[in-house]
């Protein structure tokens, strides 16, 4: 969803030459993601396009126009990506590129309510906080068992978080049904599950 | 110049307030995650009887039914009801004399209302591994043919059964 919020900064400029040094620190500000467009709409003074202001100073209004995606004005921010800081000499913390998740279970039937293992894995240099684990059922190897809730009822889990340090594992523990209504068919049946989730900084 | 250098640092101190309050508005990061797994369920396992043969009660004669006692051996981790219970074979006892000569015992078999009615009026559910014993009147007859050696004789019933998870 694009901002459109903006915010109005006021500088103070001596003259054309000052201009043009605002002009390139929000420039700069546009290249780094921060605003996507500037503008100078004249408050007081003359106008830079029309010659050199008259006096010492000339008051510009600044308007900074929001970027497009907020959120990567965060990231940008906050940490430093990997590709961008080659060398590792940025004073910003590396940015969490992901973490993975995976578990397995096994000894399903009819009216189990069993926990499933899973193991949160995060591999970066940086502590994360899991708040969220989605569990979908994408297929099973049996025709007639469907990836249905009559037939296999996996529990995600939302909160209230849990920390797992750089370069770890945690296992967490998440409540998964075999209804005892479950389709026959699902005997012997590999159900294949696919784990999503998200973390934040701790 | 010194005059000018202030103006320049304001500048920079107003470039400055921009970055820092972007960095507050938006500090926090997120990160996402993604994986694969199973989870396999186990295939059921046949339901067994249990030899019983010392435990049963001599009321067969010829002309009427009598009872079979049947002790269902349950091997899964889930409660089972049984739906049916057929003969599975010819009926013998513990006299060759009697079953040369024919033993006139004969098993039906049981299903739905009648398998609870014989169960006396419960149904035939076994907790998960568990094996329970039933007492199914009027289960078994014994014809008028019977062979005499037959009387006080203990008679082997193959039974089929049928059941499906009762979780």
């Amino acid at each position: 969803m694009e901002t459109t919020s903006r915010a109005v900064y006021s500088v103070t400029s001596e003259r054309t030459t000052r201009a043009k040094f605002v002009s390139w620190l929000l420039t700069a500000l546009v290249a780094a993601g921060i605003a996507s467009s500037v503008s100078f709409p004249l408050v007081g003074g003359a106008s830079p396009s029309s010659g050199k202001p008259a006096g010492n100073t000339s008051v510009l209004g600044v308007q900074i126009a929001g970027p497009s995606a907020v959120q990567n004005v965060g990231n940008a921010l906050d940490c430093v990506d990997d590709a961008k800081n080659p060398t590792g000499k940025s004073i910003l913390p590396p940015c969490p590129k992901s973490f993975s998740i995976g578990g397995n279970i096994s000894g399903l039937f009819p009216g189990a309510h069993l926990n499933l293992p899973v193991l949160v894995t995060n591999q970066n240099s940086q502590d994360i906080k899991v708040m969220q684990i989605q569990i979908t059922v994408t297929g099973t190897d049996k025709a007639d068992c469907s990836t249905g809730t009559t037939n296999l009822q996996p529990t995600n889990y939302t909160g209230p978080g849990f920390v797992v340090a750089r370069n770890s594992t945690v296992t967490v523990l998440m409540p998964i049904t075999m209804p005892g209504s479950v389709a026959n068919a699902c005997q012997g049946a590999t159900f294949q599950l696919r784990y999503s989730g998200s973390a934040v900084k701790p | 110049m010194k005059k000018l250098a202030g103006k320049r640092l304001a500048v920079i101190a107003g470039g400055l307030s921009v970055v820092l309050v972007a960095g507050v508005a938006f500090a926090a990061w997120t990160a996402s995650g993604t994986g694969n797994g199973y989870a396999k369920a186990i295939s059921a396992q046949a339901l067994t009887t249990v030899d019983v043969h010392a435990s049963t009660v001599a009321d067969l004669y010829p002309g009427f039914d009598g009872v079979l006692l049947v002790k269902i051996n349950n091997p899964n981790p889930y409660p089972v009801r049984v739906t049916s219970i057929t003969s599975n074979g010819t009926i013998t006892s513990d006299n060759a004399t009697c079953d040369t000569n024919g033993n006139g015992v004969s098993f039906a078999g049981l299903s739905g209302a009648a398998l609870v009615t014989a169960n006396g009026g419960s149904n035939v559910d076994i907790a998960a591994n568990t094996a329970t014993s039933f007492t199914l009147t009027g289960a078994v007859h014994m014809s008028n043919s019977s062979d005499t050696h037959c009387q006080g004789a203990t008679f082997t019933v193959p039974v089929s059964l049928s059941g499906a998870s009762n979780a």
